[in-house]
């Protein structure tokens, strides 16, 4: 399979007051082509910063000091500003989390849109204008004629997501990183949006990856999943893989604090121990003051993700030796939610 | 049409709201005026051979002799007709002179203020995306300086550069004088000047007040650009034009400018209701011919009637630059209808 993009130690850096804050530091993982990949871990792992580096927007005080980001046969953070403007919203585009500020509200949403269609695209005002309707109706916006010359505030949250998303895609990227499309809005529209996405992906052809910290919504939309853990992967592999039989204690561990399927109970089985400080971070595995199987070699080094089955990348030096016992707390979290 | 409708709705109360502010204001003017002194004894000051009757005949010729609040109701009367009386010192109709100085101290505070905020405008963005920077930090400095140093004391720093040492160092250098005018908004034949050199001449003479006004309102103006760009260059709005593959300049100055410049309307609201009221002390310094100049010579004088008229007609352009102000927030804003 073909991979449409690859990251590569990826390390990005925010260098506050406070001290130097490691939000990513060395990740690594392939995007498949054709492929909806899924991107999770709790929240402030690291998962916008990881868009925002793909696309070279790192806000300030932020900066990429290492690392590859491959696409289209080059590597993305050895651009000029210049050349990365071409690619963003052309090529590479992302929505953002929230769509109530992701929209300038000073302007029309259409002007928003057709002002993306026009930097990249060859046409009139009147061309982008029709562009623009054409989107919007693809994102189910009514009488879009009209709510052209709305603003943001005149739309519904829902409407404005969809909308959010209209902009990322009306230059027709090849790959979409979808921030959170769902976690602003409530469970009806959530399910609209998210079956609009896998509409648009049939219908565009783009590439999709999508960014969140809910694994209901990565069993629902996603074949491949990678997982963040601190700005470090914990593992990569294929969707179904993950949840039968995932290979990283902090993926069990994100899995049964997910609701049961059938959701009718929430139980959430909350992870013991904070997400670390990224100034200060552990030494060695970053999971492991929270893991219930860490041994003084998870304290020594950092481990990289690698092939334990086959495409199953993980990052948990002792899983040979805790393997068994990983999956048999699962089946047995799993038992506990199904009797609920 | 709706939208018509409801700006005319807008235009129409907000004016009936200022009528009762301009008639408070007159009246507390006309008060403090009568407080102040007895005109007929200062026009009359150092005039040999005076009768009482002559003095109580200049009395009843300006109405001084009438109860105050029955010469405010005729003075009242007057406005509405378009007569706002005649100048006790110059002895012609107030309308005419007023206008000529009007339309001066309009030129010369609308410049500067327009200046300042084009100014502002970008140290402010540069400041705002290069924080803490060696620029930032001289330009925060100086703009603190603007604010806390008063317009007579740069102006008086300005006359003595651009004006005095200009004039003798050109001199001694060329052996012909370049400088800027201290004095006057035009030479003093003017009127005999062809239009381009009348321009030209009134613009050259405009420079030196007009640098000095802006550097005093561009302090606040930087400032505020600088912050509010410092926050809105934050958002995800921005963020968001970005990474839809704007340029540069069009995330900056389009997307992020838009929004920092809606808190300094207010502000420039309040700026030009400032500046017309601080005219007389600029005009002052520079000996300018508006009418804050000739307001503090009406003062000396105690003459009614141009006291009245200048502070009328400020009162108007303050009141009505507000209204345009709050006008703007509906056209900037979108989020703000006005009503
Ligand atoms: N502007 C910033 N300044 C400092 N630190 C930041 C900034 N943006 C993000 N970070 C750090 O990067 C980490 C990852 O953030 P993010 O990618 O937004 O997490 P999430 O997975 O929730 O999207 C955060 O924990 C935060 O500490
Ligand atoms: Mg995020």
């Amino acid at each position: 399979m073909a991979n449409i993009m690859e990251i590569e130690n990826l390390k990005t850096y925010f260098y506050t007051e406070a001290g130097v804050v490691k939000a990513l530091d060395g990740i690594s993982f392939n995007i498949e082509e054709d492929v909806t990949h899924g991107l999770v871990g709790e929240s402030g792992s690291g998962k916008t910063v990881t868009a925002l580096s793909v696309l070279g927007i790192v806000p300030n005080p932020g900066r990429i000091v290492d690392g590859r980001v491959i696409f289209e046969g080059e590597n993305l953070l050895e651009k000029s500003d210049k050349e990365m403007q071409k690619l963003r919203g052309d090529k590479i585009a992302i929505s953002f989390q929230d769509p109530s500020t992701s929209l300038n509200p000073v302007f029309t949403v259409g002007s928003q849109i057709a002002e993306v269609i026009m930097r990249h695209q060859d046409v009139t005002k009147e061309e982008a204008k029709q562009a623009v309707i054409e989107i919007m109706e693809a994102v189910r916006i009514p009488e879009a004629e009209q709510r052209y010359y709305e603003y943001p505030h005149q739309f519904s949250t829902g409407m404005r997501q969809r909308m959010a998303i209209a902009r990322s895609l009306s230059a027709r990227p090849d790959i979409l990183f979808a921030d959170e499309p769902t976690t602003a809005l409530d469970v009806t529209i959530e399910a609209q949006v998210l079956n609009l996405m896998q509409e648009l992906q049939d219908k565009f052809g783009m590439d999709l990856v999508m960014i969140t910290h809910d694994m209901g919504v990565i069993a629902e939309m996603c074949k491949r999943v990678t997982v963040l853990y601190a700005g470090r992967v914990c593992e990569t592999a294929n969707v179904d893989s993950v949840f039968h039989e995932p290979k990283h204690p902090y993926t069990q561990a994100l899995l049964t604090s997910v609701p049961s399927v059938l959701g009718k109970i929430k139980r959430l089985s909350v992870i013991p121990g904070t997400i670390p400080d990224l100034i200060h971070p552990p030494s060695g595995c970053r999971f492991h003051p929270r893991c219930a199987f860490a041994k003084d070699v998870c304290k020594k080094e950092m481990p990289d993700a690698v092939e334990v089955a086959k495409g199953h990348e993980s990052a948990c030096v002792r899983i040979d030796e805790i393997n068994d016992e990983l999956q048999a707390r699962l089946k047995k979290a799993r038992e506990e939610q199904a009797s609920d | 049409m709706i939208e018509i409708t409801r700006l005319a709705r807008f235009l129409i109360r907000r004016i009936l709201f200022s009528i009762p502010v301009f008639f408070g204001v007159t009246i507390i003017v006309w008060a403090l005026m009568y407080a102040a002194g007895d005109p007929v004894r200062l026009l009359l000051a150092g005039v040999p051979y005076i009768t009482p009757e002559v003095v109580e005949n200049l009395r009843r010729y300006y109405h001084l002799d009438r109860p105050v609040w029955e010469q405010y109701l005729f003075w009242v009367f007057n406005l509405v007709q378009g007569n706002l009386g005649e100048s006790f010192v110059y002895n012609q109709p107030v309308l005419q002179l007023v206008i000529p100085w009007t339309i001066e101290t309009v030129k010369l505070q609308l410049s500067a203020l327009a200046l300042a905020l084009f100014l502002a405008i970008f140290i402010g963005v540069y400041s705002a995306r290069h924080p803490y920077s060696i620029t930032d930090m001289a330009v925060t400095t100086l703009a603190l300086l603007g604010v806390s140093m008063p317009i007579f004391v740069w102006g008086i720093f300005g006359i003595l550069i651009f004006s005095s040492y200009a004039h003798s160092a050109t001199t001694a250098l060329f052996g012909f004088p370049i400088y800027f005018p201290p004095v006057g908004a035009h030479a003093w034949n003017y009127r005999t000047f062809p239009f381009p050199l009348f321009l030209a001449d009134a613009i050259w003479h405009m420079i030196l007040p007009m640098c000095v006004l802006a550097i005093t309102y561009m302090a606040l103006y930087v400032r505020l650009v600088r912050s509010g760009m410092r926050e809105t260059l934050e958002q995800d709005y921005v963020l968001a034009a970005r990474a839809s593959g704007l340029s540069d300049r069009k995330v900056v100055y389009k997307h992020a400018l838009r929004n920092a410049l809606i808190p300094l309307i207010t502000y420039v609201g309040l700026a030009i209701a400032t500046s017309f009221a601080g005219a007389p002390i600029t005009e002052t310094v520079f000996t300018w011919p508006g009418m804050g100049y000739y307001y503090v010579q009406a003062l000396y004088s105690l003459d009614f009637p141009l006291i009245m008229a200048v502070i009328s007609i400020l009162t108007i352009l303050i009141l009505a630059a507000n209204i345009i102000v709050d006008m703007t927030y509906g056209f900037i804003d979108p989020r703000i209808t006005v009503e």
